[in-house]
């Protein structure tokens, strides 16, 4: 019986070090943002390239776009540091500027103990918009395996 | 010899004739069981030494356990424990602090197989239920190629979790009231409370949590001392 307990021991021990860490993958933290247009023909909105010569965040003097650009999708970097994040949209040969400001919440997961961690972002909402129509199409960020986009916008 | 043997047979052959015993039948005696009653036969006061290795092995890593018990009727284990647990982690590539510290009680109720058996040793199965209280943080380092780079740490105060534990443990006697014991215990993680900015990955008493698996084995290594309570009988 005395061994019996020292083996147990031994058993619990090695078993102790075993490494938990397996690999998961980081969601990101891009906004996916698809552009429609109304299509006279048809009569119905569909997704079209739309004509962008300058795209950043507000509280942030670098850009993303830079130059004029064609396009009808865009993923927008959600910052890990705050609850909100506004971008500006400005066009060619235009003084016009949209934006679009949303919230969400961030949360912190761990892999596990040992392996890295990432920011979760979750229930992202629209706050203000000044383009003609906006749809939140999905609220969490998955940029890795999430086909839906998070938010529809019509111009 | 054969010849004292000869003469003693022929004095049985020649004496006076000897009356038949009669051997009445008689009912097989049932085994009387002992009526159960309820005594308490010892107080057991331990500490647990599975965690005093690992902290001693692992400066990441602090734990306590102090134990009791009180031995019923040879039969049943009540008992409760109290623990402190401290753990502090780092990813491999140093990008993530993880620390959670807080404190458990267990209660618990075991059945002991060997109650007829040995008057010393134990053979136990029985269940637990635990309740862990802690505070927990991490500290990441945040690279975006947008937004830059920089510390973002979170904490989140008083968060709790339930454990329930299926537990099977033996316990043999060193010498006079010492005793050292062992149980293994499947833990099944029943709830953990809202932590709305940081995932839950080290609880006290649980340890490490995975996301997806709210089960997980744990040991306990304990040396007490029990103390004898009420009329002494030969080996309590």
């Amino acid at each position: 019986m005395k061994r019996l307990v020292f083996i147990s021991f031994l058993m619990a021990y090695l078993c102790s070090s075993c490494n938990d860490c397996t690999p998961e993958v980081n969601p990101g933290t891009g906004l996916l943002v698809a552009f429609y247009s109304f299509n006279a023909e048809e009569k119905k909105y569909e997704q079209s390239n739309i004509d962008l010569a300058q795209v950043g965040g507000i509280a942030n003097p670098q850009l993303l776009i830079s130059r004029d650009t064609l396009l009808n999708k865009l993923a927008l970097p959600l910052s890990e540091f705050a609850d909100t994040t506004a971008f500006y949209f400005s066009y060619p040969e235009s003084d016009e500027m949209d934006t679009l400001c949303v919230s969400y919440k961030r949360k912190v997961q761990v892999n596990s103990p040992d392996c890295f961690s990432y920011t979760e972002f979750s229930d992202v909402q629209i706050i203000s918009s000044s383009f003609d129509s906006v749809f939140m199409e999905s609220n969490i960020i998955d940029n890795d395996t999430l086909q839906k986009n998070n938010v529809q916008i019509f111009y | 010899m054969w010849v004292l043997a000869s003469g003693i047979g022929l004095a049985q052959q020649t004496g006076a004739p000897q009356p038949e015993k009669t051997v009445e039948p008689t009912a097989p005696q049932k085994k009387l069981k002992e009526p159960f009653h309820w005594e308490i036969n010892s107080v057991g006061l331990g500490v647990d030494l599975a965690p005093l290795v690992l902290t001693s092995l692992n400066d990441q890593v602090t734990r306590y356990e102090a134990y009791t018990d009180l031995l019923l009727s040879r039969t049943w284990l009540v008992s409760a424990a109290y623990g402190r647990h401290q753990t502090q982690r780092a990813d491999r590539a140093q990008t993530f602090d993880y620390e959670s510290k807080g404190s458990y009680l267990r209660f618990g109720i075991d059945y002991n197989f060997l109650r007829k058996a040995s008057k010393t040793d134990m053979i136990t199965l029985g269940l637990r239920y635990a309740h862990a209280t802690f505070d927990h943080a991490g500290t990441s380092l945040i690279d975006s190629s947008y937004w830059g780079g920089g510390e973002l740490h979170t904490q989140v105060n008083g968060v709790s979790a339930n454990i329930v534990e299926l537990a099977g443990g033996i316990q043999v006697n060193l010498f006079r009231h010492f005793y050292l014991g062992s149980s293994f215990r499947f833990m099944i993680l029943a709830s953990v409370s809202d932590s709305p900015t940081l995932n839950v990955a080290d609880i006290p008493e649980y340890g490490p949590r995975k996301e997806g698996n709210s089960t997980r084995m744990g040991y306990n290594f304990f040396v007490m001392y029990r103390l004898p309570i009420g009329p002494r009988k030969p080996g309590n």
